[in-house]
């Protein structure tokens, strides 16, 4: 059975809302380092923490290194990640595309049952197993049409085994196979909670300290405030956005096997 | 203060209009009157055997929901019509249903050509028909739920396993309808693709009980394994037939395609014992879910009752249609059919999932060996749940439809000539 196409969504970029949750998140925290500044300058004024400025600097290099030093970490991290992703779900993709392809070369029946599994491998990925991957999740309707692909290939009579193609498509096969395996893998994974703690403990740590410094001009405080809270905000939103390659709101969409499957359909079998 | 009033009126009318809309989205609409469906089966007739399960599965799913509280609140109301084992009883029957009665949905058919025969009637009123048996395939229709196997999940695996296991020659008998007509078809593209080999093929009509004959044809072929499209109490004949001809199962088993726990009763377990059979469902399949419903089946029916795999599909069949109710918000059938691609159950065969293209369901398949109890005993299940395809690989959709087309042209209808026959059921469950 053959199901209809162009029912996908293909990759609309991220919603409107990530931007606006986005901005008031960074409002808030900027906000939140004004207020933290104000009170720090009201209860320590210049001339108490002018004395301690050069410890200050000192102590701040140290911290800010080592904090940036983590975020970029984080950061690497989970962008790695998300292309890791993009590039095994391609591969994927494409390997079924090349199973289809190279099945042109068996006999009609073995090509029909072929191309029919594959296409039904590739819309139930995009339909039932895509949605689950957003929680860690899998769907067994996949993995039950890869081992109807497999059984395609094992049942085939003998002679056809002999032909050079059937080694070809088994290593096809193989790489859907341990696609999906990291696929589904890469689903499930996520920034640990205690390297959330520290990466959010570890900003208010270096803004903290910014506080501290003996800038006689409130205003001019504030502006080197602002910027510090605000790019350590965006990197964190930054970490947020990608953490977890299926969910969230920059994700890794199906637009490979929707391509895949919107050629396939067009090959009359 | 005319200001201030209508200030406060325009609040209370947007106040009334955010109510009513949290009311809709919250499923229940407030109506309160009885969602009418239909149920229809043979009570008599060579098929009520096999049917009153069916509808008695299919009752106990409805008291269920109804003694849940219904389905978003309200109570199912049934209308229960009996086919009679004729064709063209059940197509009148199904339009007294949806015209009359204007039930949403139609639980009913046991025979392909009852299915045949009710197609064109759920299209063209726009209703929905859950049949709940397994059959050949070759058909989609947007307005039923094929909640059995499709030929893949039954008939396929089954020509494989025994090819693997029993060996290369198959005899083919059948009842002479479009069942064992379309089956054998699939059978023999499969046996040429396997490697195995069709040494004969024969039919009876349907009802018919002479199978003589065919026992000495099927002597004379040696064939390593029998498979048996027969339908209803025809059965009877033929492993009497087989019998008599010195046929055993442990030298040629049988391999049915229409025989469950409740013809094995009827016909008579040591008859059949060692001889095989596929299915989805066995009542022998030991999981929690299963273990329920046969004590909820028992409790109602009685201890002597017996599942099978159409009285379970006939039962999932009333959860997933009531699953995509509660998901419409409405019984109304073309809501339904929208809804129902999306569901699953865990039924007591295991995780069964709709199929949002073709209405059939993802199922797990096992060949079962009759024991002298009566019960399977499930000597192979599928690695997973099978993808359901109603129109098998070994032809084109085009090629299938001109083979039905050949049958129907052959036949004007969907069955040969039928026979006056016996009538199975001494043993029939009722609600106790």
């Amino acid at each position: 059975m053959v199901r209809a196409g162009g029912e996908h969504q293909r990759d609309g970029g991220e919603p409107v809302s990530t931007y606006v949750d986005g901005g008031l998140i960074l409002v808030g925290v900027v906000a939140a380092s004004l207020c933290g500044l104000f009170l720090v300058r009201w209860g320590l004024p210049h001339k108490v923490v002018k004395p301690h400025h050069d410890v200050t600097a000192a102590i701040f290099a140290i911290t800010g290194t080592i904090y940036a030093v983590l975020l970029a970490f984080a950061v690497v991290i989970v962008w790695q990640s998300f292309t890791d992703t993009q590039t095994t779900v391609t591969q994927e993709a494409n390997a079924v595309a090349d199973l289809d392809r190279i099945s042109r070369g068996f006999p009609v029946v073995l090509r029909r049952q072929v191309h029919d599994e594959a296409l039904t491998y590739a819309h139930v990925v995009i339909l039932r197993e895509w949605p689950l991957m957003a929680n860690g999740g899998s769907s067994p309707e996949a993995n039950a049409a890869l081992i109807e692909l497999w059984h395609a290939y094992t049942d085939m009579h003998g002679l056809q085994q002999s032909s050079p193609l059937y080694g070809q498509s088994l290593t096809e096969l193989n790489d859907i196979t341990d696609d999906r395996r990291v696929r589904l893998l890469s689903s499930q994974s996520r920034v640990p909670t205690v390297m959330w703690a520290m990466l959010v403990l570890g900003g208010v740590v270096v803004v903290l300290f910014s506080f501290l410094f003996a800038v006689r001009s409130l205003w001019l405080h504030a502006v080197m405030t602002v910027m510090l809270s605000g790019m350590i905000a965006l990197s964190l939103l930054l970490i947020y956005v990608l953490n977890g390659p299926f969910a969230g709101v920059v994700k890794v969409q199906p637009t490979a096997f929707v391509t895949t499957v919107d050629n396939m359909e067009h090959v009359q079998q | 203060m005319s200001r201030a009033l209508a200030v406060l009126g325009v609040a209370l009318l947007v106040l009334a209009a955010v109510a009513a809309i949290a009311e809709t989205g919250s499923g229940k609409s407030g109506d309160s009157t009885p969602i009418r469906v239909g149920i229809l089966h043979s009570e008599t007739g060579s098929l009520a055997v096999s049917e009153i399960p069916v509808i008695d599965s299919t009752l106990m799913a409805i008291d269920e929901l109804n003694a849940q509280g219904g389905i978003n609140g309200r109570k199912i109301q049934v209308f229960q019509l009996n086919g009679q084992s004729d064709e063209a009883v059940f197509a009148r029957d199904a339009r007294t249903l949806i015209e009359r009665d204007k039930v949403n949905v139609i639980f009913g058919c046991w025979t392909s050509s009852c299915r045949k025969t009710l197609k064109p009637i759920v299209e063209q009123d726009k209703n929905l028909l859950m049949y709940p048996l397994q059959y050949e395939g070759l058909e989609e229709s947007p307005n039923i739920v094929y909640l059995g196997a499709a030929p893949n999940q039954q008939i396929i695996p089954a020509v494989k396993w025994f090819l693997d296991n029993r060996g290369k020659r198959f005899f083919l008998v059948g009842s002479d309808y479009i069942f064992p007509h379309a089956a054998n078809a699939i059978i023999k593209d499969y046996l040429r693709l396997y490697g195995g080999k069709a040494v004969g093929e024969a039919y009876v009509p349907l009802g018919g009980e002479n199978f003589a004959s065919i026992a000495r044809e099927i002597k004379r072929a040696r064939p390593d394994v029998i498979l048996n499209t027969v339908n209803g109490a025809s059965n009877i004949g033929l492993f009497g037939a087989l019998r008599g001809a010195g046929i055993k199962a442990s030298q040629t088993p049988v391999v049915s395609f229409s025989i469950a726990e409740q013809e094995v009763q009827e016909i008579g377990a040591r008859a059949l014992a060692g001889n095989y059979a596929v299915w989805n469902y066995f009542a022998s399949v030991d999981n929690p879910e299963n273990r329920a419903f046969i004590k909820s089946f028992q409790a109602r029916f009685g201890q002597g009752c017996l599942t099978d795999d159409p009285v379970e599909a006939a039962y999932i069949g009333v959860e997933l249609w009531a699953q995509a109710v509660r998901d419409a918000g409405t019984p109304s059938p073309m809501n339904v059919l929208e809804k129902i691609g999306d569901e699953n159950y865990r039924a007591p065969e295991g995780m069964v999932y709709v199929d949002d293209q073709n209405h059939h369901l993802w199922k797990t398949t096992r060949i079962g060996q009759i024991r002298s109890d009566g019960q399977f005993k499930v000597v192979w299940t599928s690695e997973t749940i099978l993808h359901p395809e109603p129109f098998p690989a070994s032809r084109t959709e085009g090629q299938w439809l001109a083979l039905l087309h050949h049958f129907d042209t052959k036949w004007h209808g969907w069955s040969g000539p039928a026979v006056s026959t016996n009538v199975m059921g001494a043993n029939r469950c009722r609600l106790m």
